[in-house]
């Protein structure tokens, strides 16, 4: 094994020592190194470079059951020691609760490599620039807000207690592109889009939703309001989709609302709880993931898995923790790549079917309640009426429950965007309500 | 405490480039708690040492998380490096940073550390009285945080200076049963600057505002939906708050005005009532501290006020040492960074709504048909100035007098066109300081104003 890697399993030893020595009954260590190298564009022009080395450590125990966690970012010999100390008494202080375990050694040590770990410095740069520049040239009234791009570098160990020894090292480059459309005084609201991505040979204009959103943000400089209220079909965009998604599985699906007991889809299990053509899955180890952690916080090696098969709930998004203390199965992995089973309709065919509703590129509103009702504006969003899409609107807001409108599907496109951690449809769903003023 | 182990390295910053150098410790505690079981129980210290460098117009910024002399000596020169790299590849040629008041600014807090038992014993207690006095709930949930910002800055040309900025609070969930069987959940964080045991080591407040909390939790079992559209509502002191921030204050970062927000258009221009005026307080509030003080940013400038609207008439932004040359204004102090790692962005510090000369009951009783909003758990802002809040208590103004409690609801308008409806001021400032900012990185952030009457837009059903 590679020379880095050993120096951190050295430092893990180090503190798994100072933990046994301290009275830990079962420790967990991460300790890890990391490189970014990252561009950014302010208000049109370049404006900074930065490179930001890191260093991180995180130990974890259980002692009597209790459990104890503090992160760090000094291999100093005398700040690990003193944080193995910390950590003990933090534990100490708490109270005894068998639902905390650690993942078991599997056997044998296990190595993750994810993504492109060596940075291309000069590519990166052209990449950006020539972003830029191509907004420059080929979209005059989209003006940059802000342009963050990096690659990052990353390699760790986590070692456990018993032995449990996993090696992970990733890179990725990222952009992430915040733009307004401007015509004379007239400005669109803020609208950008995100990719990861391991590919340097391909424009980032070509990759993830980038396009399809500066062209969308230029058609909606010159916004109308709307008159009146109406119930009517609302068609996401695969990133408000996604949106959506997250506030659905963090709601219903996620730690909290089952730890909570206030999940609506806490007797769900194998039910029916969205319309048949609706599956959801969170599979890390795909090609349209460009990165994932490949296990979580305890230890336990990420897995794919179906959190909605046809519309029937299969399995809940929890950590081992809380599957434990409310006696539940755990999530195969509680990461952030989700993907939606695309439909049969072409994005133009759910279009033409629409008579009154509006398609949403942002989503911004106030965090759903518990119960999943949702309210907020439609940003970067245009009037659907007969089958087309006209004008774009302004001061428009939306208002729903998550929980309905996964069982108003009017469909899913054919289409789906790639953006390095998801892979989605545009979504239509109906009986939403559209107020304006 | 940060030892002052920079200094030395002044003499190594390039001439004709501006350059700070600043190390830093961000400390975090959290205790998190559910029906009484603890299910968080960690703390975190991160310290490391950054620099930037500015030259032609173009910064390079590098960090280290060691603070010996070596790394020191390499993020001053990786800096250089990266600001050398962008100017081989970008000709921008800007003037110089303009210079600034050349001083020192030592703060005298005295930042303790706190065993994590304390936050843990302070929970349970406040978890008896909950179980003990509010009945009827379905859930019941409790965090204890603190955290806290120590910096030693030192600057090629301007104010260097020490500075700590601690805060710590108690954040209390209540969840009850709705009438239609669904969970409704209502929220306060109560605390403000300082650590924990000095905010906390009486719970007496925080017993007031858990019974304020159980009144509103209750209230919303019986809970309506508001009208969809345009209304009449009266902003609670925090709302007013989160107007001042999300906005005004967006708009008027000297960064996002650069990027084309509206407030580009409009200065000294009237943008709201001239009932309405709303400062970006530095350190000091209406003769007192400010929630979260900032006396020195991370560029070496000593911290002042910066009035945005007086009058109604939008009157100033809010900028770097970079953008108040862009814009001939005098830099305030708004420059700061969260972690080691962080370069200093544009960010408010303590944006706040002037107070009027109504009282809340009178502004009450003058709406017959409309709201009263209280509280909010998130809001966001546009380019276009337009704003959108979650509101998760409020109740109905009928006949001047309150009524049912709502749901959750999301108010929006667009900023400069709502502050002119604003015919109403509350005589009475409340602050609130534990959330974050978001943009690019966190920050702290405090935000604060009167009541407020005015127009919004409303979700609905």
């Amino acid at each position: 094994m590679n020379s880095k890697f050993e120096q951190l399993k050295k430092t893990a030893d180090i503190a798994l020592a100072d933990l046994l020595e301290r009275g830990a009954d079962s420790s967990l260590v991460s300790v890890g190194r990391s490189v970014k190298n990252e561009f950014n564009i302010d208000g049109g022009e370049f404006s900074l470079m930065r490179t930001t080395d890191s260093e991180a450590i995180g130990l974890k125990v259980i002692k009597g059951n209790k459990k104890g966690d503090i992160s760090i970012n000094s291999f100093d010999r005398e700040v690990l020691r003193n944080a193995a100390g910390e950590v003990i008494k933090v534990a100490e202080g708490s109270s005894a609760d068998e639902a905390w375990v650690f993942a078991k050694n599997p056997g044998g040590e296990k190595h993750f490599s994810i993504g492109v770990l060596d940075a291309d410095i000069e590519k990166l740069f052209d990449r950006v620039n020539e972003l830029k520049e191509t907004l420059d040239r080929d979209y005059p009234k989209i003006k940059i807000d802000q342009l963050i791009s990096s690659h990052v570098m990353s390699y760790g160990v986590l070692a456990g207690s018993d032995g449990l020894i996993y090696t992970t090292e990733y890179g990725y480059y990222n952009c992430g592109l915040s733009f307004i459309g401007q015509d004379g005084d007239e400005v669109s609201s803020f609208f950008g889009a995100d990719i990861i991505t391991t590919d340097l040979d391909t424009p980032f204009i070509e990759q993830g939703d980038v396009k399809r959103n500066i062209e969308a943000c230029e058609r909606s400089i010159h916004t109308e309001a709307l008159d009146g209220t109406f119930t009517g079909c609302m068609l996401l965009t695969p990133d408000c989709f996604g949106g959506f998604l997250f506030d659905i599985i963090g709601n219903f699906a996620g730690d909290s609302g089952v730890l909570e007991q206030t999940s609506i889809w806490l007797n769900k299990l194998g039910s029916k709880v969205a319309d048949e053509r609706i599956t959801v899955s969170l599979n890390p180890i795909s090609d349209y993931a460009k990165f994932y952690s490949p296990f979580d916080g305890s230890g336990y090696i990420a897995e794919n898995f179906d959190l909605i098969k046809d519309g029937v709930f299969e399995s809940f998004a929890i950590s081992d923790y809380v599957a434990r203390k409310r006696g539940m199965t755990k999530a195969k992995n509680t990461g952030a790549n989700v993907s939606v089973k695309p439909g049969s309709e072409s994005l133009d065919g759910i279009i033409s079917g629409i008579d009154k509703g509006i398609l949403v590129g942002r989503f911004s509103g106030g965090s759903p309640s518990s119960n999943g009702d949702f309210s907020g504006v439609a940003k970067n969003s245009f009037l659907i009426e007969n089958g087309r899409v006209t004008k774009p609107l302004r001061e428009v807001m939306i208002n729903g429950n998550l929980a309905d409108i996964l069982n108003n599907l009017r469909g899913l496109s054919k289409e789906l965007t790639e953006n390095g951690i998801s892979s989605l449809p545009y979504a239509a769903f109906d009986n939403v309500v559209i107020s304006g003023k | 405490m940060l030892k002052d182990n920079l200094s030395p390295f002044k003499s190594l910053m390039a001439d004709g480039a501006f350059t700070e150098l600043r190390s830093q410790v961000n400390r975090k505690r959290r205790v998190s708690m559910i029906k009484g079981e603890i299910v968080t129980n960690m703390r975190e210290d991160i310290t490391g040492v950054g620099c930037r460098v500015y030259k032609d117009g173009l910064y390079g910024f590098a960090s280290s998380p060691s603070l010996d002399n070596e790394s020191i000596k390499r993020v001053l020169k990786k800096a250089s490096e990266n600001a050398a790299f962008m100017s081989s590849r970008i000709k921008k040629d800007r003037p110089a940073i303009a210079d600034a008041r050349v001083g020192g600014y030592a703060t005298d807090y005295v930042r303790n550390d706190t065993e994590q038992k304390y936050y843990i014993e302070v929970l349970r207690e406040l978890d008896d009285y909950i179980s003990k006095n509010c009945t009827g709930l379905i859930n019941r949930s409790l965090v204890a945080y603190e955290d806290s910002m120590e910096k030693m800055l030192v600057v090629s040309q301007g104010t260097d200076g020490h500075t700590i900025v601690p805060r710590s609070y108690i954040y209390i969930f209540m969840t009850v049963e709705g009438r239609d069987g669904n969970p409704l959940e209502v929220f306060t964080p109560v605390g403000g600057f300082g650590i924990f045991p000095e905010n906390f080591s009486d719970l007496k407040e925080v017993y007031s505002e858990t019974d304020r909390l159980y009144k509103l939790a209750m209230d919303k079992i019986d809970g309506v939906y508001s009208k969809a559209g345009l209304n009449t509502v009266i902003l609670s002191g925090e709302l007013a708050g989160m107007l001042a921030h999300e906005a005004v204050g967006h708009t008027v970062e000297a960064d996002l005005v650069l990027a084309g927000s509206v407030a580009a258009k409009n200065l000294n221009k009237q943008v709201a009532s001239p009932l309405v005026s709303m400062t970006d307080f530095a350190h000091t509030a209406f003769g007192k501290d400010a929630p979260l003080p900032v006396y020195l940013d991370d560029e070496g400038i000593l911290a002042e006020d910066e009035v945005l609207i007086k009058d109604g008439i939008l009157t100033g932004y809010m900028n770097s040492r970079e953008t108040a040359g862009h814009f001939g204004m005098a830099p305030k102090g708004n420059a700061r960074g969260f972690m080691f790692d962080d370069e200093p962005l544009i960010r408010m510090r303590n944006t706040a709504v002037l107070p009027g000369e109504s009282s809340l009951d009178d502004m009450i009783s003058s709406v017959d048909d409309g709201y009263y909003l209280i509280s909010s758990n998130n809001g966001q802002a546009d380019s276009t100035g337009e704003f959108m809040f979650g509101v998760t208590t409020g109740y109905e103004i009928k006949n001047g007098k309150l009524g049912r409690a709502l749901l959750d609801t999301t108010i929006s308008g667009i900023a400069f066109e709502m502050l002119k409806t604003v015919d109403m001021v509350g005589n009475e400032v409340s602050w609130s300081s534990s959330g974050f900012c978001g943009k690019k990185q966190l920050m702290p952030v405090g935000l604060g104003g009167p009541a407020l009457r005015c127009k919004v837009m409303m979700g609905g059903r």
